[in-house]
């Protein structure tokens, strides 16, 4: 048997529903109508269905043209050979002889080398530390803020954000000024080391330089997610735990701590992974031995362009931070199997 | 098993005064309520004896000892908080555990007492769940357990029971005093909730404004109400307002408002021109067809008004004769008839002499 289209099958339970709420009709038990009603109910969800598509579509586009495809670009790139004058190779050469195609020539070069390994051993350390400091450092300031009356908590979140106001660029520039040598920061310093008879140390270009920076930068990423863990923390939970015998460490210690996990998780994915790929404070505030993998990568698209080679570290790269991420999440995970 | 004793103890914060010259005495053993409407003070007492917060001005003393400079955590007192502040982190065994963890229990005997709680609430099976997989009678009994199995002196529940349904209520306020009854531990329970209050306590203090306005064990709270406060509040009652005409040994007789001349319980230091409410709770008042409860020496003639049907009982209004209204409570335990009377069915009501009093206000 064939049905009539559902829009009209709709329009024509409408009108009836319109003559029901008007009086004209009372509602009457039929088969046809619960039938139609039902097809109703699928056709309600196949709307549903569209609507899905329509609100998640535009952000799915956005990532596959911007980061899948590129992604994939990079990685079809790290098996090519350079260009001449840059760039990649031809896959097709007029001349059979000097045809270059695929290799794994750009791997062999960073497995064969330890002077790569040693800057991605040296960035992952750096980025550790940058994390650590900043955990510390933003832990005590999120505590500060979500135990703070509820009336200040946003201005002192305002506070927090406050640097992102102004560009990243200014900000590690002023860092130059006050770590320089004519500061009055390093004059002071050198001054004083000088009383005790050690030699002046040069503050700036140095990998102290980095990190002061690298933790400047950062720790906004590391404050945030910590405060809006700490926030919601039951303060019933605290007291419950003093009541039975907890004094303030071990309230800290057995509820505070263990509770915060997700929060120290995220806001460590959010300053380690940037920090691993930063490239502007080593380059501005580091001296010549203090290169990261940023660097190593930039310096391969935009200095030897070796754009394979950029690529597999490119690569290499993201390898060994999905490995690290997917490590901490399995960690984070045995101690937070609660919802 | 300890004993509790508040002396004048008062608790202000800004201009209000929460806890106002409060005296108590809760004896070793002792299932002890504090009850009142929200707002009262109960809550800040519990917290002053927990030791989340300190008096202004008078002593807690437990078993004699001055609590004042003993912090929270070292106080031999816990608390089954109203939201029963499981923690979410840890599952029931380690929850339970975490007292005697504090109390630095060695592990062998931690693991037992631990075990010995899971049994005593009948959770054994339960052990290894999150707070999230509980029902919440099972989070309340766990709430319950983890107060209990350090072996406080005294444990403290804070409105421990209104999160749960009626029925389940019904079933954990009978857990509660056969656990109360097995560990002979003092307990002080803070409700709002009256039934609840007169269902589990040995004696009850009745709070107002700060104030305590009557302790006294639950049948006599509900029978004789010191005043009009605690009458309203606990249970039903029809309150009248009234004056004394006469006092003498064995009766006193007043004047009511839409009832006329009344005759009431004898009341010491009752004098003729005193001025009050006549009390009367709904179930003392019976209803009657023209010509029936001759026999009380109050009866009036009347008319239902309306009437609440509540299953097992049905609560009429009868509007009397001279104005006035009367609740009376009436058990449908006829079989098969819900409603003995109709709106609009003249009747009678009446009550014993010995059934109401009055109440200075």
């Amino acid at each position: 048997m064939s049905r009539p289209p559902s829009c009209i099958l709709s329009s024509i339970l409408w009108v009836k529903q319109l003559a029901i709420r008007l009086g004209c009709k009372r509602p009457q038990p039929s088969r046809w109508l619960s039938r139609l009603r039902e097809r109703r109910q699928s056709n309600r969800y196949a709307n549903f269905k569209l609507t899905k598509w329509l609100v998640s579509g535009p952000p799915l586009l956005f990532l596959l043209l911007l980061v899948a495809a590129p992604g994939a670009i990079t990685v079809l790139a790290s098996f090519r050979y350079p260009g001449e004058f840059g760039g990649l190779a031809p896959l097709v050469a007029a001349d059979p002889q000097t045809l270059q195609g695929v290799t794994l020539e750009t791997y062999r070069f960073f497995f064969g080398d330890f002077i790569y390994a040693e800057v991605f051993v040296k960035s992952l350390f750096m980025a550790l530390v940058t994390t650590l400091i900043c955990l510390l450092m933003a832990y005590p300031l999120a505590l500060l803020i979500a135990h703070s009356p509820k009336k200040s908590r946003n201005p002192m979140v305002l506070l927090v954000v406050l640097p992102f106001t102004s560009n990243f660029l200014i900000g590690i520039y002023a860092w130059m000024i006050i770590l320089g040598p004519q500061s009055a920061l390093s004059q002071m310093l050198n001054g004083m080391l000088h009383l005790f008879g050690i030699a002046p140390v040069q503050l700036l270009f140095s990998p102290f330089a980095v990190l002061v920076a690298l933790v400047y930068a950062h720790l906004p990423f590391m404050a945030l997610p910590l405060y809006t863990n700490l926030e919601k923390h039951d303060p019933a939970l605290l007291d419950a735990a003093q009541d039975l015998g907890a004094n303030a460490w071990q309230r800290f210690w057995r509820v505070t701590f263990p509770l915060s996990q997700p929060g120290i998780f995220a806001g460590s994915a959010l300053v380690f992974i940037p920090v691993l790929g930063m490239f502007a404070i080593p380059e501005l505030l580091g001296g010549t031995g203090d290169m990261l993998v940023g660097n190593l990568i930039k310096e391969q698209f935009l200095g030897t362009r070796d754009w394979p080679f950029g690529s597999t570290l490119s690569i290499l790269l993201t390898v060994a931070v999905l490995l690290i991420v997917w490590l901490a999440a399995r960690l984070a995970g045995r101690g937070g199997r609660y919802a | 098993m300890a004993r509790l004793e508040l002396r004048n103890v008062t608790r202000r914060f800004g201009d209000f005064v929460a806890v106002d010259d409060v005296s108590l005495t809760i004896e070793s053993g002792e299932f002890f309520t504090l009850l009142g409407p929200s707002g009262c003070g109960k809550t800040t007492i519990l917290r002053m004896i927990a030791g989340f917060d300190l008096p202004d001005a008078g002593q807690i003393l437990l078993d004699g000892q001055d609590l004042a400079d003993i912090p929270a955590e070292k106080r031999p007192i816990h608390t089954v908080f109203q939201s029963y502040a499981l923690f979410p982190h840890l599952t029931v065994a380690e929850n339970i555990a975490f007292p005697l963890k504090m109390a630095h229990r060695s592990r062998e005997k931690t693991h037992g007492m631990v075990q010995e709680a899971l049994e005593q609430v009948r959770l054994a099976g339960k052990a290894d769940a999150y707070p999230h997989e509980l029902s919440g009678g099972e989070k309340q009994r766990v709430a319950l357990a983890r107060g209990l199995v350090n072996r406080p002196r005294l444990l403290l529940l804070d409105e421990s029971l209104a999160a749960l349904d009626a029925k389940l209520r019904e079933e954990m306020q009978i857990e509660l005093i056969n656990l109360q009854r097995e560990v002979g531990i003092t307990f002080v329970f803070v409700t709002h909730a009256q039934v609840e209050a007169l269902t589990l306590s040995h004696r009850i203090a009745v709070m107002n404004h700060g104030r305590v306005e009557q302790v006294d064990e639950p049948s006599r709270l509900y029978g004789f109400p010191r005043n009009r406060f605690v009458a309203d509040f606990i249970g039903n009652i029809n309150l009248i307002e009234a004056q004394v005409t006469e006092s003498a040994h064995g009766h006193l007789r007043l004047v009511a408002a839409g009832l006329g001349e009344i005759v009431a319980q004898p009341l010491a230091g009752a004098a003729a021109g005193d001025k009050g409410v006549y009390a009367i709770r709904p179930e003392q008042v019976r209803i009657g067809v023209h010509g029936e409860l001759t026999e009380l020496k109050n009866h009036f003639e009347g008319e239902v008004h309306s009437l609440l049907y509540q299953g097992d009982v049905s609560v009429y209004r009868v509007r009397l004769a001279n104005g006035a209204m009367i609740e009376a409570l009436l058990p449908n335990s006829a079989p098969g008839r819900a409603e003995l009377f109709e709106a609009g069915d003249a009747v009678k009501v009446g009550w014993r002499h010995d059934a109401g009093m009055f109440l200075h206000e």
